[in-house]
């Protein structure tokens, strides 16, 4: 993509002059209005906003300074003669302008501190996008110190007061009630291990696109909870087609196609006699589409922006740790992909997932 | 006088252990236990008027959907209870004891699984 650059001077001549020289090398804005010239850094995605100093109704550096507050990110070169050398070493000591050019230009010169403002702006961008990721991983981290405190020692102390009935209290019609719950603490504990590994498999692991066979993946997930005595009277319907060859990181999809289905069989409303489920798949050479609807508990309005936070828990049926969906996101976002929920609390819940065709 | 302890815990094992350790504790002591606040506050609106009775609140921290606190709110806003309000909590996070701290109602955050000496110090 080309340097797109911004150039403001009150002489047309000088506007046209520019454009004609570099219009061809770069993606170039000019206007004498430095309002308009708001305008376009605002909704141009410029990288370089060149000005030229004596201006009538603003000098450059003023006009530098006007915008560096609410738009610091593109690099700002000031055009100006050297009879305003005084106030270019200004500018550049008080860091308002990155570079100067003097007039009148020559199109070298003007090329060789464009290049320098490109990669200077570069630089600029790549930290910011370093220090966002550094923060959202610090944030991330925040939230798993408390998450453990509280997701590893609750399902530990339980066992530890099972063990304290079990001292107290002899009785061994109690025994078998007291495993029950111990086989539950455990479960739960080792469900909550097993999705922080998924949760940083996916942070740290690099992308593997290969061929996927996705019935095999589908059957894989779905396996494990039809074979499930609590799911024996969910009603399941599933749809695919996949004769189109489908490309993307099969251990990824496995984490997406696992979560929601255990969303829709672990949310069904208990008493209800006609518990079903719809999974639809369907691979063109561009997507997979791939729903998940159920008529389970479904989620009330209040929780829907929240869901894909983590460690949200939306309910009291929630066995989870609040991972799941987050991971899900996560991992749909690594693939480009997208997720949309619909849902209403007691109707059920719709998960429609759209990752795309990674073809050679 | 007659000692009541009202449990209110949206985690089942916990609420089975704690039930078992009150019982273990003073087979005299009720327990009346809760998994969800609206049964547990209906219960506590009619209860708080029966005389000759000392009740004792033991309240999850975490519930889900709304803490502990949002609960003893409650209690403070809705109710004329004013003492015996007790956390159970499975972790003590420094943050969460601040905010007990900060809560006029609440006398303290026990550490769960809820123990003998629990019950010896708060019924002493």
């Amino acid at each position: 993509m080309s340097i797109r650059i911004l150039y403001l001077d009150d002489e047309i001549q000088n506007l046209n002059s520019f454009k004609a020289a570099f219009r061809k090398t770069y993606s170039v804005f000019i206007t004498d209005n430095p309002e308009e010239a708001i305008r376009i850094i605002r909704d141009e995605h410029i990288q370089i906003a060149i000005a030229d100093q004596r201006m009538p109704e603003m000098t450059g550096v003023e006009f530098f300074a006007k915008i560096k507050e609410e738009y610091p990110d593109p690099v700002r070169i000031l055009l100006t003669g050297y009879s305003d050398l005084h106030t270019v070493i200004e500018a550049i000591n008080s860091g308002q302008v990155f570079r100067f050019i003097d007039k009148p230009w020559d199109e070298d010169s003007v090329k060789h501190a464009i290049q320098s403002a490109a990669q200077h702006f570069e630089t600029k961008m790549e930290l910011k996008r370093k220090n966002e990721e550094l923060n959202r991983a610090l944030a991330e981290l925040d939230s798993f110190v408390y998450s453990i405190s509280h997701d590893v020692r609750a399902p530990l102390m339980a066992m530890w007061g099972l063990v304290n009935v079990a001292r107290m209290d002899p009785d061994p019609n109690l025994r078998s009630e007291l495993l029950d719950y111990f086989e539950q603490s455990i479960q739960k504990l080792d469900g909550f291990l097993n999705s922080l590994l998924d949760f940083f498999r996916n942070k740290r692991l690099d992308t593997v696109i290969e061929e996927v066979d996705l019935r095999f993946l589908l059957d894989d997930a779905l396996a494990l909870h039809r074979a499930h005595p609590s799911n024996q009277d969910v009603k399941l319907q599933v749809h695919i087609e996949d004769q189109t060859l489908f490309y993307s990181d099969p251990h990824r999809l496995r984490l997406v196609l696992g979560n929601i289905l255990t969303n829709a069989f672990t949310y069904q409303k208990m008493n209800n006699a006609e518990k079903r489920i719809e999974v639809s798949m369907v691979a063109d050479s561009e997507k997979l589409d791939f729903k998940v609807s159920d008529n389970g508990i479904g989620i009330g309005p209040e929780h829907i922006p929240h869901i894909f936070k983590i460690f949200y828990r939306a309910d009291t049926q929630s066995q989870g740790a609040g991972i799941g969906l987050y991971v899900v996101k996560e991992v749909v976002e690594k693939l480009k992909g997208k997720i949309i929920v619909e849902s209403n609390r007691n109707e059920g819940s719709t998960f429609h997932v759209i990752i795309p065709n990674h073809k050679f | 006088m007659k000692v009541r302890i009202i449990i209110l815990d949206d985690n089942d094992i916990d609420l089975f252990i704690s039930e078992k350790v009150v019982n273990r504790f003073n087979h005299q002591i009720e327990v009346k236990s809760f998994t969800n606040q609206k049964n547990f506050l209906e219960y506590v609106q009619l209860s708080q008027f029966e005389e000759q009775l000392r009740q004792v609140f033991l309240i999850d921290l975490k519930l889900v959907g709304e803490t502990g606190l949002d609960v003893a709110d409650y209690l403070y806003l809705q109710t004329s209870i004013r003492k015996d309000i007790y956390f159970l909590s499975s972790t003590i996070d420094q943050r969460d004891l601040e905010a007990v701290r900060r809560h006029p109602l609440v006398v303290d955050l026990l550490t769960k699984p809820l123990q003998a000496h629990h019950l010896s110090r708060i019924l002493s």
